[in-house]
């Protein structure tokens, strides 16, 4: 059988890859929209996993989304393929695909042009114990109770930064849970600041006036500049240990709280997903204030390799409406590319995309600040907090490692095995890297990526085999 | 097929407002436990009251912490081979699930 071709492959279907899928549909071009997930709609517009929705008040009603995604996409398009769930695990600078689907197995397909569109993940502080069960992240719970109405615990504690936190503690109190009390490592001045940002994004501000009015009524206590340093328990959380952190990253004496509780939301930000344009030879940089490593584009959404794009929280943690305006830029782009759309039109729709693109970047340069951690606290982590949770290696054995002199991320995983693993250093990558910055002496640590191979994820032998 | 018991006394909650799919049981490693249709087999999991799914190469217990398929810490056992991320599968009736510790 000959391998399938598309004109387009978009990966990710959360706002930049529906944003891009939306206006290519319109165009006499085959489009294939691929996600992981069951359903489309990416981290923000995930529905109840049962449709249809009723008096659910946690979950907000995506009232920005181009198009009904539960009917709309893909029904009357028939142009606009979607394959959910299925998984990419290689993407090849040929634009050749290899694609895991739950009923054909791995198959190979190629595309004129591929959009990148997949988004973040989060990323957690690591403190003693965070491994135990009973811990788990912000988007861990939101998607528990957003997707399947489950919530975690009768009672739960919130530690974090940044808007989720608060979102998560009002879709919680909103669907009848208890949060115990939230611990915001932010100072109320960056709160109170945020507001200011977010002017001219009054669903924001609606939104987080919601969250703060539950906590109110429901009388939640809110503790700021607090961080989690330990939890304890046997086979399960038990207890949580926090302190106050000044401004120089150092622990306030006296400042330690103990709460008992069974179930700790935590959160510390978004990583982007940069695996798979990684993996396809896509350059990178490395920029704190967008969240990391982020994948490097022109102004078209066009990365360093022709004819592959990237759109949203890949290119720079900014929130859903900078992926939107990504997606639907990658999208001219390719227009233009393809001869589908005049350049005079397409500098036009461009420009005004643009303009409205720099105020999301403001926003997210905002939120990544407020998400930052002092070096010192990294530096701090306890040496018996494990960093690398596949492979179970602890800080102490990496601060060892770089005072033998290790300063690349990829020398200390040939050291320790960190990042090794089965998640493929998904979630310590991101550590690792802040750790060396923090620990290695100014200006001696070599910033690069972990290396990623195929297939970017874990899957059954078999599968491979029958390719 | 083991002795059937009920499943545990739940410590996650199943919010009464959100409309969900047909009542099915599923069993976790032999016990009898109820699911609707169109959950992944995490938020089965936690409902019933089970958290920790596995435990980690040293030993130490492990359960659901990304909840979106990057972390692994979720894997178990279905339906007696394939290894899976329970927060990324959804549970299908008389489905049987082994997990690590309970
Ligand atoms: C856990 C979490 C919770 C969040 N909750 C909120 C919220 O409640 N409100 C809010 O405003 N913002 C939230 N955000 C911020 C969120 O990143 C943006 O709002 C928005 O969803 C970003 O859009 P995107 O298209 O860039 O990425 P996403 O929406 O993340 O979409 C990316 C999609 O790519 C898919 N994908 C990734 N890799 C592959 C692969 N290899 N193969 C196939 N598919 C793949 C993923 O399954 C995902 O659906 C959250 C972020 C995270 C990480
Ligand atoms: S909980 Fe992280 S992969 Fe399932």
């Amino acid at each position: 059988m000959g391998i399938e071709a598309y004109d387009v492959v978009i990966i990710g279907a959360g706002p930049s890859g529906i944003g891009a899928a939306t206006v290519l549909a319109e165009y006499s071009l085959k489009i294939l929209l691929i996600d992981e997930n069951n359903q489309i709609g990416g981290q923000i517009w995930r529905k109840p996993a049962y449709q249809p929705v009723s008096r659910f008040r946690g979950h907000q009603p995506p009232t920005r989304q181009p198009m009904d995604l539960s009917t709309g996409i893909g029904t009357d398009k028939n142009n606009l393929h979607i394959t959910t769930p299925s998984c990419v695990l290689g993407v090849f600078p040929d634009k050749h695909l290899l694609l895991s689907t739950s009923d054909q197995g791995v198959r190979e397909i190629k595309a004129r042009s591929i959009i990148f569109a997949t988004g973040a993940r989060e990323k957690v502080l690591p403190f003693k114990g965070w491994t135990l069960p009973g811990v788990m992240t912000l988007g861990a719970a939101q998607i528990l109770l957003k997707q399947y109405g489950v919530l975690a615990s009768s009672e739960i504690l919130i530690s974090g930064a940044g808007p989720l936190a608060y979102l998560l503690s009002s879709q919680i109190i909103g669907a009848g849970g208890k949060v115990t009390t939230v611990l915001d490592r932010s100072s109320l001045a960056t709160m109170l600041n945020a507001v200011w940002v977010m002017a001219g994004q009054l669903p924001k501000i609606g939104e987080g006036l919601l969250a703060l009015g539950r906590l109110i009524k429901k009388r939640v206590s809110v503790k700021h500049r607090m961080q989690v340093v330990e939890v304890k328990g046997k086979d399960k959380l038990q207890e949580v240990i926090a302190v106050r952190i000044a401004s120089d990253g150092t622990a306030v004496d006296g400042s330690q709280q103990r709460y008992e509780t069974q179930m700790l939301a935590c959160g510390n930000g978004f990583v982007p997903n940069i695996e798979l344009p990684q993996l396809t030879g896509c350059d990178l940089i490395y920029a704190v204030d967008k969240g990391g490593w982020i994948v490097k584009t022109d102004r078209s959404m066009e990365t360093s390799v022709s004819g592959v794009f990237a759109a949203g929280e890949i290119t720079g943690i900014a929130g859903s409406d900078k992926s939107l305006i990504e997606g639907r830029l990658a999208a001219l782009s390719i227009l233009n590319q393809f001869g589908k759309l005049n350049s005079k039109k397409y500098r036009i729709r461009r420009a005004a995309l643009l303009n409205k693109r720099k105020h999301c970047q403001r926003f997210g340069a905002f939120l990544n600040r407020q998400w930052a951690i002092h070096p010192r606290e990294w530096a701090g982590i306890d040496d018996a907090a494990i960093i690398c949770r596949c492979e179970d290696i602890t800080m102490g054995t990496i601060r060892g490692w770089i005072k033998k002199g290790i300063r690349s991320a990829p020398d200390l995983k040939r050291a320790t095995r960190c990042g090794m693993g089965i998640c493929q250093g998904r979630t310590c990558a991101p550590l690792i890297y802040e750790i060396l910055a923090a620990c290695s002496v100014a200006g001696k640590q070599e910033p690069h990526p972990l290396s990623v191979r195929t297939p970017v994820k874990p899957i059954p032998l078999g599968d491979l085999a029958r390719l | 097929m083991g002795i059937i018991k009920d499943s545990k006394n739940a410590s996650g909650i199943r919010i009464d407002s959100l409309q969900r799919g047909r009542k099915i049981v599923f069993f976790v490693n032999g016990r009898y436990t109820t699911a609707y249709m169109g959950e992944t087999i995490h938020a089965a999991l936690i409902a019933a009251g089970y958290h920790q799914f596995r435990k980690s190469k040293t030993c130490q217990p492990r359960g659901v912490f990304c909840g979106m398929g990057v972390c692994y810490e979720c894997l178990v056992t279905v339906n007696n081979g394939s290894i899976q991320r329970a927060c990324m599968t959804v549970v299908e009736e008389g489905m049987e699930v082994e997990i690590d510790g309970d």
